[in-house]
């Protein structure tokens, strides 16, 4: 993993899943092609424009709700693996359908096509009047930076924290390709069935959200006293190879381990892309992230070599059939021996 | 240990459950989006049957006049000239005022008329005499409602080339100096009386002068309007002399 | 509104103009410090889109 940078780390599953990929959106492309020239539009152009920037919202769609989805069923973890796949594929339809719209409708003329679409007509102040391409212009830039920075490169290059709140703005994308495409079916189809599945897919993307918030409290134990020393309470109660997350009351959730060696706890965040090793796996000894699979050593917080992602460990302590768990982390590297569970 | 093996691990074997459960979701995800695709492509609405025929352009001979925009008389039909993109045909045109030329261009088809696409070095000068462009008819004052569209989005380009998702588009064309249209009829239902008004859905919409207009009219081009204008027939073409000062939207 | 929207335009021109430029510099000699450094072409041409857009974070990130 980050031992070393390749262009992309290619495997089987991955080669599935850009192939199912692929072959979604040529469905998705000819049947919108199919069933729209009923419609004699003008030329077969803005057809294969308009598909695909349909395409591109829909994919938007997808992708936004693989998160929530893997955390609500664990049979939706394999979409979140390639995820970034799916995200640059996604970027990279929404570049075709914005540069074949900017230069058709906009290019060619005696100002510059960018300026022609944001700011050479319309008036921002009036919902009917806004040159609603501006919107789809600044999902564009969002979704592109997104794309372009996706690899695992800029990832510890810019530091996970920049680097998730720079991919946290594609709310912002959404937000914005939800009033472009609202803006340009209002300001001209009397149509309402549009209207309609833009309004359905933004209430089961925040319904999606939404409970899969309420999931990840509900995982976690909330931690409220103020001491260092955290109460975790039986260690029978944390299931064989998983974890008990808890959040304390300072400072980040911290994982639980119960693995064949005893008790173990590390930071639940996992180092590569912030992803919940609370809700991993113990696998042949490591703790495992249930995002793209990233392995600890649960009593250093060290992946195995040659790899160098690292998570801090926390010290546990088995006092009278209760688990506590020290909430101040120890430095990094610091081996904690698992705490065997008194039989 | 079921726990572990049912656990997913993206470079690990895929578990027997995921396995399961993708046979059944795959197709069901495909037919899924191919079934949006076809919901969302079937909400296109018919724009009517104009074309840009591109790919067969023909040469034409008659003769240039200016109406304020150039138009290209073939025995007393006119076909206006849009240059190609955005910009206008008008500094190539110009010098061929009144001339008989030969003209080779696209075709920009609406109904049963069309006007022409053309770039620099398109025209030239004939020596065989090609029959003299038609004067202007009588006059009246009128009250029209419609809207202010570029003249070849509206015939045949673009889809839609009217209303307000095509204003950017159509604001950049006339800013660049294509022909105006004042048009009052959208779509293909909007039947045309005969083969000879192609002017009919869309008048040549001139400045108080007799002018071109184009500079005057950017903030209301592709919104319902009503203006009071005077009405001229030439040909088959139509223009108005828009009263400076009449323009009200109407939404 | 024309005005504000042309300045923007050639703005972002001159924004993406100086990424590229920073961007071959960024994947070719840049790099040398990185755990990327001696890799090959193909990684280094999938940076380029990343330096080129996002460039200022990373001129920051170096001083």
């Amino acid at each position: 993993m980050s031992h070393d940078f390749v262009p992309v780390q290619w495997n089987r599953q991955k080669y599935v899943y850009d192939g199912i990929l692929i072959v979604a959106i040529m469905a998705f492309l000819s049947s919108f092609i199919l069933f729209g020239l009923n419609a004699k539009v003008a030329d077969p152009s803005i057809l294969i424009m308009r598909a695909l920037g349909a395409c591109a919202i829909v994919l938007l769609h997808v992708v936004l709700a693989i998160g929530p989805l893997a955390r609500l069923s664990d049979r939706f973890k394999p979409l979140l693996y390639n995820r970034r796949h799916f995200g640059v594929i996604t970027a990279v339809i929404g570049l075709l359908h914005g540069a074949f719209a900017l230069m058709w409708y906009h290019g060619f003329g005696v100002i510059n096509p960018i300026a022609s679409a944001i700011g050479g007509y319309g008036d921002y102040g009036v919902p009917i009047e806004f040159p609603f391409e501006s919107l789809g212009l600044i999902a564009l830039v969002i979704l592109l930076t997104m794309a372009a920075t996706s690899h695992d490169f800029w990832l510890s290059r810019l530091t996970p924290p920049i680097w998730k709140a720079l991919h946290m703005c594609v709310y912002v994308a959404y937000a914005a390709l939800i009033g472009h495409v609202a803006l340009g079916t209002a300001q001209f189809d009397k149509g309402v069935g549009l209207f309609w599945a833009l309004g359905i897919g933004a209430v089961l993307m925040s319904g999606l959200h939404v409970a899969s918030m309420l999931k990840g409290r509900s995982l976690d134990t909330q931690a409220d006293m103020k001491t260092d020393w955290v109460n975790i309470g039986d260690p029978m109660s944390i299931p064989l190879n998983k974890a008990v997350t808890i959040t304390p009351a300072n400072g980040e959730r911290i994982a639980v381990f119960r693995h064949a060696k005893g008790i173990s706890a590390v930071d639940a965040v996992c180092s590569h892309q912030n992803g919940p090793l609370g809700e991993g796996c113990v696998i042949g000894g490591l703790v495992t992230c249930p995002w793209h699979g990233f392995q600890f050593d649960p009593e250093t917080g060290e992946a195995p070599a040659p790899f160098t992602d690292r998570v801090q460990t926390h010290e546990v302590r088995i006092e009278n059939g209760t688990v506590w768990v020290n909430s101040t982390p120890d430095a990094f590297g610091t081996k904690r021996i698992a705490i065997q569970v008194p039989s | 240990m079921s726990d572990e093996k049912d656990f997913f691990v993206g470079y690990g074997a895929l578990p027997n459950k995921d396995k399961r459960f993708i046979l059944k979701a795959v197709p069901a995800g495909l037919l899924a989006i191919a079934g949006t695709g076809a919901f969302i492509g079937s909400r296109a609405v018919s724009q009517g049957g104009g074309r840009w025929e591109t790919g067969t352009p023909v040469t034409m001979q008659g003769r240039i006049g200016f109406h304020p925009y150039p138009v290209l008389w073939v025995d007393g039909i006119g076909h206006v000239i849009a240059g190609i993109g955005k910009q206008s045909a008008d500094a190539y045109c110009k010098v061929f005022e009144g001339q008989s030329v030969e003209v080779t261009g696209v075709k920009i088809v609406r109904n049963n008329c069309f006007m022409l696409g053309i770039a620099n070095g398109d025209i030239k000068a004939i020596k065989t005499a090609t029959s003299p462009i038609p004067s202007y008819g009588p006059t009246k004052d009128v009250s029209i409602v419609g809207e202010v569209l570029d003249a070849q989005c509206f015939m045949g380009i673009m889809n839609p080339g009217y209303g307000r998702t095509h204003r950017g588009c159509a604001t950049q064309c006339i800013r660049g100096g294509q022909p105006v249209f004042f048009s009052i009829g959208f779509r293909e239902d909007d039947a045309l009386p005969s083969a000879q008004t192609c002017g009919g859905n869309g008048y040549l919409l001139a400045n108080a002068e007799g002018e071109k207009i184009n500079a005057e009219i950017l903030n209301d081009i592709a919104v319902p309007v009503t203006i009071h204008a005077k009405l001229e027939k030439i040909g088959n073409l139509y223009r108005l002399v828009y009263k400076t000062g009449s323009m009200r939207r109407l939404s | 509104m024309l005005k504000i929207a042309q300045f923007i335009s050639y703005g972002l021109g001159i924004y993406v103009l100086i990424g590229l430029v920073f961007g071959l510099y960024f994947i070719t000699r840049g790099l040398r410090n990185e755990p990327l450094a001696g890799r090959g072409v193909i990684v280094r041409l999938m940076l380029l889109p990343g330096a080129v857009l996002i460039w200022p974070l990373l001129l920051k990130a170096k001083s």
